[in-house]
């Protein structure tokens, strides 16, 4: 039952002219809410749509969007009544989806604590459940969605970034950093003789 | 899809992104293996106020005179990587006494190697806020026949100093301390010794919101294990006042 809707909803996005599924059928599938708005009598009052930098409009719902910070800020200028998607030009679809699925995960989450960051920003490196298994993508799609979270202002995906990208790194070698990451080597000889003396100490 | 000429997009590219990655990065992994990555990264771990006071930079050159403020805080943190320098002095300590064959260490050399933790020490601060003063006090234990012979030292910061103690330098006091037990064999490879070092610090505190502000000894257990692994460990903390599961 579950998948025969899905197809049913992937057909509705590229052809747009089947009926559109009910909000309880997209729920019960639980994806993310996209689609194609090409009649206007269909718009949801809480729906919005943004245009991704490969030109797909994508259907959203207004209070998921509005995790973006950048987005937030943008209807507040034009005052709610954005017609037009709105273009972001920075992400593409891919992205663009997988930051939304990300969104609605967290569309209810209680808003950060006020920036206090020294002490709120160091106090934890754990990442919660869910958020461990969405960011379990390549290391493409993972900087791609750090920088999509940076550009779009959602502070709670990029911490959830940075913290996957610090364990990445946790008890690696330098050398195991730059394999990693495929960081080039630019010390000077010199330069490297002397970090080789200033961490002689922590040597095993 | 990408070019094949066109780098892939990398956070790690951009000063601010790399900085929030490493705030999340134990301090000790940021300040050796980090630092040591390209000259972009070093740069960032040596420059950016917040990474320098996430791996417990002390401020290069500070006067005499900001010595002698009274820095004041709601609760105490020590530097996580105290831990960190002291297991690696301890081991190489002890690997070196005992792969020199005869016992006989080299005074010269024991020196050399608290020398070579000297850079770090003076880079470091020992503690938030910074203790007015510290007091070591080194207990030994060992087992000689049916006999044990307990030995006790104590070192404290000079009253004469009259500053603050903002660096780790006074764990090279501990560490020539150390390398004076060892020559005196007062602690001897073996399981039946022990040895533990009680650190004290006195600081100020104040509570939230309030200005006034008292005087605090917090203590805390070093404990040096005489045998392979040759581990430090951090026994107790018993007090109220430290960061993390502590409040004032």
């Amino acid at each position: 039952m579950g998948l025969s809707a899905s197809r049913q909803i992937e057909t509705t996005a590229i052809s747009g002219h089947l009926a559109f599924p009910t909000t309880a059928q997209l729920h019960h599938i639980n994806l993310p809410v996209f689609r194609q708005l090409s009649t206007p009598t269909a718009v949801n009052m809480t729906n919005m749509k943004l245009l991704s930098s490969d030109n797909v409009e994508i259907s959203v719902e207004k209070d998921v969007a509005e995790r973006s910070v950048l987005i937030k800020n943008m209807l507040e200028d034009v005052g709610e009544t954005m017609d037009a998607p709105i273009p972001i030009p920075n992400v593409n679809e891919a992205v663009l989806r997988k930051v939304i699925e990300w969104c609605e995960h967290h569309r209810n989450d209680p808003p950060p604590p006020a920036d206090d960051d020294s002490d709120s920003r160091k106090k934890s490196t754990d990442i919660e459940e869910w958020d461990q298994k969405f960011m379990q993508v390549d290391q493409e799609m993972l900087f791609e969605i750090i920088l999509a979270a940076n550009y779009l202002d959602i502070k709670p995906l990029l911490d959830v970034g940075c913290k996957t990208v610090a364990n990445m790194i946790k008890g690696k070698s330098p050398e195991e950093i730059r394999k990693t990451f495929n960081i080039q080597n630019d010390f000077t000889p010199e330069e490297e003789d002397q970090i080789r003396r200033e961490n002689e100490w922590a040597e095993e | 899809m990408q070019e094949a000429t066109v780098p892939p997009p990398s956070p790690l590219l951009i000063p601010e992104l790399l900085e929030a990655i490493l705030l999340y990065t134990q301090p000790f992994t940021v300040i050796t293996a980090c630092r040591a990555v390209c000259r972009s990264w070093r740069t960032l771990v040596d420059t950016s106020p917040l990474l320098r006071r996430h791996t417990w930079r002390a401020e290069d050159n500070v006067p005499v005179h900001r010595r002698r403020l009274k820095a004041v805080g709601i609760t105490f943190k020590r530097n996580p990587m105290l831990s960190n320098i002291l297991t690696a002095f301890w081991r190489r300590l002890n690997a070196h006494t005992t792969t020199s064959g005869d016992g006989e260490p080299a005074p010269a050399t024991a020196n050399e190697l608290v020398a070579a933790f000297t850079p770090i020490c003076q880079a470091m601060r020992l503690a938030d806020p910074a203790p007015a003063d510290v007091t070591f006090r080194f207990a030994t234990q060992r087992q000689i026949g049916h006999m044990l012979a307990r030995t006790y030292r104590t070192w404290s910061s000079p009253d004469e100093w009259q500053r603050q103690l903002i660096d780790l330098m006074v764990l090279t006091r501990l560490m020539r301390m150390l390398v004076r037990l060892r020559d005196e064999k007062e602690y001897q490879p073996g399981a039946r010794n022990s040895l533990v070092v009680e650190a004290g610090y006195d600081i100020l505190l104040r509570k939230e919101g309030e200005v006034k502000r008292r005087q605090v000894y917090v203590e805390e257990r070093l404990n040096f294990q005489c045998c392979e692994p040759w581990n430090v460990s951090i026994l107790e903390v018993d007090n109220e006042h430290v960061e993390g599961g502590w409040s004032l």
